[in-house]
């Protein structure tokens, strides 16, 4: 592998990024993961150097005169610790005063890293997992929760008006997110079908490094999902939205759907008065908008405004609080990007971290919308006995809606 | 006979080389950037990039470097402070009369130029003193976070330790500089002959340097401008 070789997987504007980091250390202020660990390596412009590093020539004088040079395997060895040590929130772009989208050159780093076969131990099992059952947790189960229902769903329905992409966090690990989101769909009396054959949306392989494998499993899923031929796909996972509505393109996989996220699709249905909400819920809530969703996703206000219609009216300003970071500059839970396989105690600091903001603020309870922030923030709650309430945004909702046809 | 040779070398000969070694700098880096146009053109995505656009793009130059919106700000103020400071009174003493001169004087060998407002003589020693202490205090800054193992500790490198003192040299030259129409006037020449050495060899190093970033900041500031305007967060 030469240094050329890794260059192509830059973009112009990627690598006119690297060269404009002036290392002013203001990202690593803004990194939840580095605020928690503190440690150097953690630092998220530090693994923008340690990509200079790799794709050869530094900016100097030397650098620009010299040949392209071999990539030095063990370089990526060293670099692959602190590529991993990130969640891929995205927060390092918001506090970078220039912009630089520190991230995204996080995932080209990762793919490196991956092709070099440097990938953490940990993420070996899920490289496993992937590879041979299309979703990172386990080797089948997906379809279970179904079974778990009192009403029937429509599976592999042609021509239905939406599509509910359940993905493998809801569908394998919080069933109850997919039941919730199943329960709303049939109460709102949409024609709609969820297909037996989902394959993860991608974003595990891209966290992992594996970039032609998300396009791969991106490409695969579209095929399936346009031979239903539906008009709309719903997902109720941050990721899967992230995946959907902007990897998608940036893979040049293009489809021929609209890809909504559920709580956009829930605060239409209660405009429409196609769900009514029944008892109204009198404890605080704040709302932890999922990195994916907010910074990444551009989804701020529907999640919001669906949970003011199922408080009190006249007072939402004392049931719906905001905890300081907010919105764009949301902080992370802690779990993304398998954090939370590698570095457990890490995640469930910088979880800690965001619980004890909400409990500043008097919040009783905390809604998410991604099945990865529910888990996390729960599994931190049970571990350091925080008094507050985790809930998915479908599930308050399923469990507040009146009508019942 | 000295003193003439001293106005040749900095107004003559040097701006020569200067302008030689910038250009071809410049020319070095982007070459790297066409080395991967076909691959990934630097537009790789933005067909998505819907949205309000030019907004999101004057909100990445105005909006989102004012303290209330600035992440960055709301973490370290003092730093931000600083960091904005140096830069606006970095263009404000661009504008100041002694460069606007020079600059009018040299093109209007080749055009015509119209005469053009320029910062008046006696905010230039304020602005002077502002920038000098502002890159004294980002210096100092780098220096602690190095040898208390802080984050800069982590990526600095050799040419962030060159680059501000030099600039921090034009600084001080030029001020100097200033202060020789009324102080030591006897030394005046020499002092404004350091001024334009010095400020050349910065112009020369810029595209080797972080300096550049005042050049490429620009793309990657649209660049994220753009993308906040797609993801409708402006
Ligand atoms: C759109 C334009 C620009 C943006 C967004 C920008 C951004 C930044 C940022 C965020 C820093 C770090 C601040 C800090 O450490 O406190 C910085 C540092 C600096 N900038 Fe700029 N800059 C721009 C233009 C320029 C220009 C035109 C120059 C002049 C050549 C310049 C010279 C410097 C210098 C000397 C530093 C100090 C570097 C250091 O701390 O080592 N900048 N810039
Ligand atoms: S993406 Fe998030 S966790 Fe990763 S370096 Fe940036 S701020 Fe830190
Ligand atoms: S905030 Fe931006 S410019 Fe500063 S060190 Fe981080 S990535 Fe580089």
């Amino acid at each position: 592998m030469t240094t050329e070789n890794f260059l192509r997987e830059l973009k112009t504007s990627q690598i006119i990024e690297l060269e404009t980091c002036v290392r002013c250390g203001a990202c690593s202020e803004v990194c939840p993961v580095y605020e928690q660990d503190k440690s150097i390596i953690a630092v998220p412009a530090l693994k923008l150097q340690e990509l200079r590093k790799i794709i050869g020539k530094d900016v100097s004088i030397m650098g620009l005169i010299s040949p392209a040079s071999k990539v030095d395997l063990k370089e990526l060895r060293k670099a692959a610790e602190a590529a991993y040590l990130c969640t891929l929130c995205g927060r390092c772009w918001i506090g970078c005063i220039i912009g630089i989208r520190n991230r995204e050159l996080r995932e080209v780093l990762r793919s490196m890293i991956y092709r070099a076969g440097y990938i953490p131990k940990p993420l070996k099992d899920v490289d496993e997992l992937l590879l041979k059952y299309k979703n990172p947790y386990k080797p089948s189960g997906r379809l279970e929760w179904i079974r778990e229902l009192d009403f029937q769903i429509p599976v592999n329905a042609r021509g239905a008006n939406i599509l509910y992409f359940v993905g493998c966090t809801s569908a394998i690990r919080d069933p109850n997110i997919a039941k919730s989101t199943a329960y709303i769909l049939r109460s709102a009396g949409e024609n709609w079908t969820i297909m037996d054959n989902e394959w993860c949306c991608g974003s595990a392989w891209i966290a992992l490094g594996n970039m032609d494998a998300a396009k791969n499993f991106a490409e695969r899923n579209v095929k399936e999902i346009e031979s239903l031929n539906v008009e709309k796909v719903v997902v109720s996972c941050a990721e899967c939205y992230r995946m959907f509505k902007w990897e998608y393109p940036e893979l040049n996989v293009n489809y021929n759907f609209e890809v909504l996220h559920i709580s956009e699709l829930i605060n239409k249905y209660l405009n429409e008065g196609r769900l009514k909400i029944g008892k109204r819920i009198t404890e605080r809530i704040t709302y932890h908008d999922p990195c994916s969703l907010s910074r990444l996703g551009g989804i701020i206000n529907e999640p919001r405004n669906v949970l003011r219609q199922i408080i009190p009216k006249e007072v939402d300003f004392h049931y719906l609080v905001e905890m300081p970071e907010n919105k764009m500059n949301t902080y992370c839970c802690g779990g993304g990007a398998f954090l939370e396989f590698i570095h457990p105690e890490l995640t469930l600091k910088i979880a800690e971290h965001r619980l004890n903001q909400a409990n500043r603020i008097g919040a009783e309870i905390l809604v998410s919308s991604c099945p990865i922030c529910k888990i996390t923030f729960t599994n931190a709650t049970n571990k350091f006995n925080k008094n507050i309430k985790i809930y998915d945004i479908v599930e308050l909702v399923a469990r507040n809606i009146s009508t019942n046809p | 006979m000295f003193e003439g040779q001293i106005i040749t070398f900095t107004n003559t000969m040097l701006p020569l080389i200067t302008i030689f070694i910038f250009i071809y700098g410049v020319a070095l880096r982007s070459l790297r950037w066409f080395m991967v146009w076909k691959a990934s053109p630097i537009l790789g995505g933005l067909k998505s990039y819907k949205g309000r656009r030019l907004k999101g793009i004057l909100n990445s130059f105005i909006l989102d470097h004012l303290p209330s919106y600035s992440l960055a700000a709301k973490k370290d103020m003092a730093f931000y402070i600083i960091g904005v400071g140096m830069h606006i009174v970095f263009i404000a003493l661009l504008l100041s009369k002694a460069h606007i001169d020079t600059m009018l004087a040299l093109l209007k060998q080749y055009i015509a130029v119209p005469t053009i407002l320029y910062v008046p003589k006696p905010f230039t020693h304020i602005l002077s003193i502002m920038f000098i202490s502002c890159l004294t205090l980002m210096l100092i800054r780098r220096v602690y976070q190095y040898v208390t193992d802080k984050p800069l500790r982590a990526i600095s490198s050799t040419g962030d330790f060159i680059a501000v003192p030099l600039l921090l040299i034009v600084g001080v030259t030029g001020f100097i500089a200033a202060l020789s129409s009324q102080l030591f006037t006897d030394y005046r020449l020499y002092m404004v002959a350091s001024h334009l050495v010095v400020v050349q060899v910065f112009i020369m190093y810029t595209p080797f340097s972080k300096f550049f970033h005042g050049i490429t900041s620009v793309i990657v500031m649209v660049l994220s401008g753009l993308k906040k305007a797609a993801l409708g967060g402006v």
